[in-house]
This record gives C-alpha cells, structure tokens and sequence, in this order.
C-alpha cells in the first residue's frame, strides 16, 4: 500500500517538494548570502550610501522572503487539500476502484493505510516548512514583529491545518466520486472554516484580559476616549469599551469637564475605559487549542470518508 | 459437489431497481461455469456481490465459504476478477501493474506473471496506456492469475476483442485451470465460447437463476420435439415447454424431458447448447419460480 499511495501521488509529493525546496532555497539566500555579499551590511548601507544597490536590495529581499513564507505558509495546506480530493475521487472517475479493491487488501485497509501514509506525508511536508519558516524567523528576531500577528503561519497550527485539508479533500473526493467538484468544494470550504475560526472563534478560546485607564478629568477640549496601553505582545480583540464609576457601559461616551454638567449626555467622572486584549503568554496556548481543533475536525472527516469509501457502490 | 460459490435467496436493489432477486444458485468447485443472460439480467451485480464489491439487499452469498462482506481479507486474496472495464492505471508501466499486484496480494506469483506476460509479447516497460485492447486484456488476466486464486471471476473476458485475441485469452483460461484446478465463473453473450471452454451454465434473467447446470446434463434432460401444428396457447400452457417455434404445418417445441415418450407423428432430437439457451432467453418466465401468490405476498 505504501508503494501504491507513493505511486500513485508522486506527482504531488514532486509539486510540494519543488515548493519547499524553492522557498527554503530563497530564504536560505536572503539570509546567507546576503550578509556574505554585503559583509558591513545594513550599517554601510545607510552610513556611506556608497552601494546603492545594497540600499536597495536589502530591504526588498527581506519583505519578500516574508511574502513568500506567508505565502507558503497558506498555500501548503491547500495543496494537500487537493491531494486529499484526488486520492479517491480518482479511483471513480477511471473505474480504478474496481481493481484497487479486488486486490488482496479489503477495503478498509486500503483506506485506512492510504489515510494514514498520506497525513505521514502531509506531516512531513509541514514540518520541512516549519523549519524553513522557523529559520527565518530566528534570523529576524527582535525586529518587533507582533507574535500574534503571525499566529496563522505559526508551525504548531501549521500542522493542524495541513491535516485538516487534507481530510477534508479526501471526505470531499469520496462524497462527489468526481476530482473537479471535490477539490472546488475543499477549496472553498478549508478557506470558509479557516476564516470563520480565525475571525469568529479564536478571540473566545479563552475570556480576554481587560487593559483600562481611569480617566477622573477631561483635558481641555478633548473629545472622545484615549485608548488605554495594552501590555506588549498582547493582541487587542475588540474595540474599547467605556463603562463609569458603577460599571455600566457607556454606549456613546462623551467625556465632560469635570465637575460635570448634568445635562447633554455627560457622564460623572471618572470613567474607565477598557481594552479587551489576549495577553502573549497565551500564544502558545491558543495554537494548542487551535491546533486540537483542526486535528479533531480532520479525524472527523476521516471517519466520514472512511463510511462514504465502505459504503460506496 | 463442492461449491465455490453459493448464493442463497440473494437480492440486492439499487434504490428501486431489483438487479437479483431471491437468486440460488451453486458454482461448482473445479469447474468452468458460463453465466449467461440477457443484458441486465444482473450478471455483473452477481459477479461484484460475490467479490465483495457490492453488499446483499437480502440473502447470503458465500465465496469459498466465507461471507465476502465479513471475512473480505480471506475472499479476497483467493479470488481473482476481471471486470468488463477492464480497469487498469493508464499512467503505469505493465512493470508497475506488477508491482502492485506484488504489494497488495500475498499469494503473488511474480515468476509465473512475468513469465506469462513474456509468452504473449507484452513488454513489461511499455505504459498500460500504450497497450492494445488486447493486451489489456492479457495485463487483466495476468493480474488477476498472479494471485494464485481458487477461484477466478470474468465478466466478459472475450468482449471487444479480435478473434484471434479471444482465442489466446481463452486458451490460456482453459490451460490455467487445467493446470491448478482454478474455479472459473464467466459471464459471457458467446455461445461458441461458452461451448469452447465450458462444463457448467447458470442462465439468469431477469434478476433470478433459469436454469443452472452441468452443460451436458442439462442438453440430456432437453429435447426438440417436431411434428404437426398445433394450437400456440396449448404449448403456450404446457409446463415442459421452454419454447415453442410454429412454422407452416409444422410445430418445433424445446421441451424439459421428464422421461415421457413424445406423442406419435413427432420427432424427438438432441438440442445444441445455443438452441437451449436461446430457448430460455426468449421465454423469461420458464424454469424461474412462479410469481407469489396472493396469500404470500399477503403474509
């Protein structure tokens, strides 16, 4: 079985293969070469300006291996998406299925054992892109990117949703029983789950932290509520919210002189206002969430894909 | 007799469509048995509940005695099919076919396979994609034989073949069974072939068995009986007659012997196995059981 699933997808593991080595390759070059081509690197870049092609080259190449990981990072599990909708799919399209399940190997075993080669070789491809993803990373520390932001391309989720595309066009191929519908539907739904967990459900894994400033005066002609800090790291998940001294929101908060008049929608100071906001010491914990989730929905889809095989024709 | 296959009251229903209905019938162990019967009579069906690709809607089928659907390892490594598609991957090299059947068959017989394929000219390395029907078909056969089966099911193994290819395919079906006692169960439109290679028939319209058999029994216990014209709807009312052929002044009826003497003025003569055949397929509803009664449908 291993041989035939490896036969029978090498064009894909070439495809997935090609792209992680070009990306690796890129990266490796924007990180390595660099530097050995322009050894006083971004110091002489800005200080003699010299080298005008330095000054113009550094920079660029930087944001585009970022680009390209991001890029990467996306389209991978997509990929496999698409591997998942061919792998049974095809078996119909070209009456494969009435000689791969005729063979010495039932049926659920021949499903089973392709599942299970085909998420080895899924994971494997994952993990080659975390690396890539991680050394480039390593190397652009302290460059104070948000580690929220990149919470999508993180190599912990990475996996998750590979696994999960993967799942998802395998049960897709075995419901249409035809390539073209199954990998329209994986497509378009990996994108619909991705997003609607991403925008809809991720903030709620865990209820956010408050940020707040107490505001007991209003400077001189300032309108509207200054935003309170949020703890560096920390990804704000919602917009401000006002609440006055008994802790009731204040819908539309106008912030009066104090002492405040009584009349035009003024509230009494001091008024809080508060920023919801997931700390960073909870990122690692949310890819594990997140992460369980994709896993969990992907054994899902396995288990639908396993019934649609054993009861099909 | 042992039986190879045995399927006991089996039906099976895609949605509302019956493709065999409450079918018994026995495959002899040793033997090569031809399935005949018009188009959707359900052979196809019989021949993909046997191998386990499709489950009864009622009934038991039992392949070398085991349930295709509970025990499908042991069924299936002991029985090889050929498909009318004769499926193959277009995008592998015959070598690859090889492989495969290698890696998924534990009784695998590479040597005898390639061997096999040597005798008929097939080069190992050429794509499938590249091959003729015919050596396709060989590929098919090839495939199916390596497994070293007990018991080999084709579904129209000569279809769409040239005469000369089917006399090969054939040859080398008889010469292997000959060889290793193989149960063969063939579904097959051609007489001439079932003739050639043939000792068993099961004839299935209509989703049921009509006749099943040891070929030569089955012409003894049949007769064609001539003799003057008679009335159509009293040999159409005769139990014993499968068919009856009116013709000038004369009346032909292929009737079940049961070891009454024809009536005087008639002439009793041997059939042919085509002429039995055909006999049945023109007339469905001899030899299938009768239609439930009221009460039986009722209870």
């Amino acid at each position: 079985m291993a041989w035939l699933t490896w036969r029978q997808h090498r064009g894909h593991a070439v495809t997935a293969g090609a792209l992680l080595v070009a990306l690796g390759v890129g990266v490796i070059l924007c990180l390595v070469l660099l530097p050995h081509l322009y050894p006083d690197g971004a110091q002489r870049c800005t200080t003699s300006g010299a080298d005008q092609s330095c000054v113009a080259l550094l920079p660029q190449l930087s944001t585009s291996a970022w680009s390209w990981i991001v890029l990467g990072g996306l389209l991978f599990p997509t990929l496999l998406g698409t591997v998942g909708a061919t792998t049974i799919s095809r078996e119909f399209e070209g009456n494969g299925y009435l000689l791969a399940w005729t063979q010495g190997v039932p049926r659920r075993q021949w499903f089973l054992r392709r599942a299970l080669f085909l998420s080895c070789g899924a994971l494997a491809g994952a993990a080659v892109l975390a690396a890539v993803m991680q050394g480039w990373f390593a190397a652009q520390r302290g460059a104070g990117d948000a580690i929220w932001g990149g919470f999508d391309i993180s190599p912990i989720v990475l996996f998750g949703y590979t696994l999960f595309a993967l799942a998802l066009g395998t049960a897709a191929g075995a419901l249409f029983q035809r390539t073209s519908p199954a990998v329209a539907l994986t497509l378009v739904s990996y994108i619909a789950v991705r997003v609607t967990i991403a925008v809809g459900l991720r903030t709620r894994y865990l209820a956010p932290l408050q940020a707040s400033t107490v505001m007991g005066t209003n400077p001189a002609g300032m309108t509207g509520s200054p935003l309170p800090v949020v703890p560096a790291g920390g990804w704000s998940t919602g917009s401000p919210v006002d609440v006055d001294a008994a802790g009731h929101t204040i819908t539309a908060a106008v912030w009066c002189a104090s002492p405040p008049p009584v009349t035009g929608g003024c509230y009494p100071a001091p008024i809080t206002v508060l920023q919801p906001y997931q700390p960073a010491s909870r990122f690692w914990l949310f890819q594990g969430i997140e992460v369980a989730i994709f896993v969990g929905l992907a054994l899902a889809l396995f288990a639908l894909a396993h019934r649609l095989v054993m009861r099909a024709r | 007799m042992t039986a190879a296959l045995e399927a006991t009251a089996l039906s099976k229903r895609f949605h509302r469509v019956w493709a065999l209905r409450d079918c018994s019938v026995q495959v002899p162990a040793g033997h090569i048995t031809a399935l005949v019967g018009p188009n959707g009579a359900g052979k196809t069906t019989l021949l993909n509940l046997a191998i386990g690709l499709l489950a009864p809607s009622a009934g038991a089928i039992e392949t070398l005695g085991w349930d295709p659907q509970r025990q499908p390892e042991r069924v299936l490594e002991r029985v090889g099919y050929v498909p009318q598609e004769r499926p193959l991957y277009p995008d592998f090299t015959v070598g690859e076919t090889l492989h495969m059947g290698r890696a998924l068959n534990p009784r695998w017989d590479e040597a005898a396979t390639r061997s096999r394929l040597l005798r008929r000219g097939i080069p190992v390395d050429r794509r499938v994609r590249d091959l003729s029907g015919g050596q396709r078909a060989q590929v098919s056969l090839a495939l199916a034989l390596g497994k070293r089966p007990e018991l080999l099911l084709l579904d129209e193994p000569a279809a769409a073949l040239d005469p000369l290819a089917r006399r090969e395919l054939l040859t080398e079906l008889v010469e292997t069974v000959a060889a290793d006692g193989t149960t063969v169960l063939l579904s097959s439109h051609l007489i001439a072939d079932v003739e050639r290679v043939c000792d068993h028939l099961v004839i299935l319209s209509q989703g049921r068995v009509q006749l099943a058999g040891d070929i030569d029994a089955l012409r003894e216990q049949h007769r064609l009986l001539v003799g003057p014209r008679m009335d159509p709807a009293v040999a159409a009312a005769d139990p014993a007659v499968v068919s009856a052929r009116h013709a000038g002044r004369e009346t032909a009826l292929l009737v079940r012997r049961d070891g009454a003497t024809p009536p005087a003025g008639w002439r009793s003569e041997p059939v042919s196995l085509e002429e039995l055949v055909l006999a049945y397929l023109a007339n469905p509803a001899a030899g299938a059981p009768p239609p439930p009664t009221l009460v039986e449908a009722a209870s």
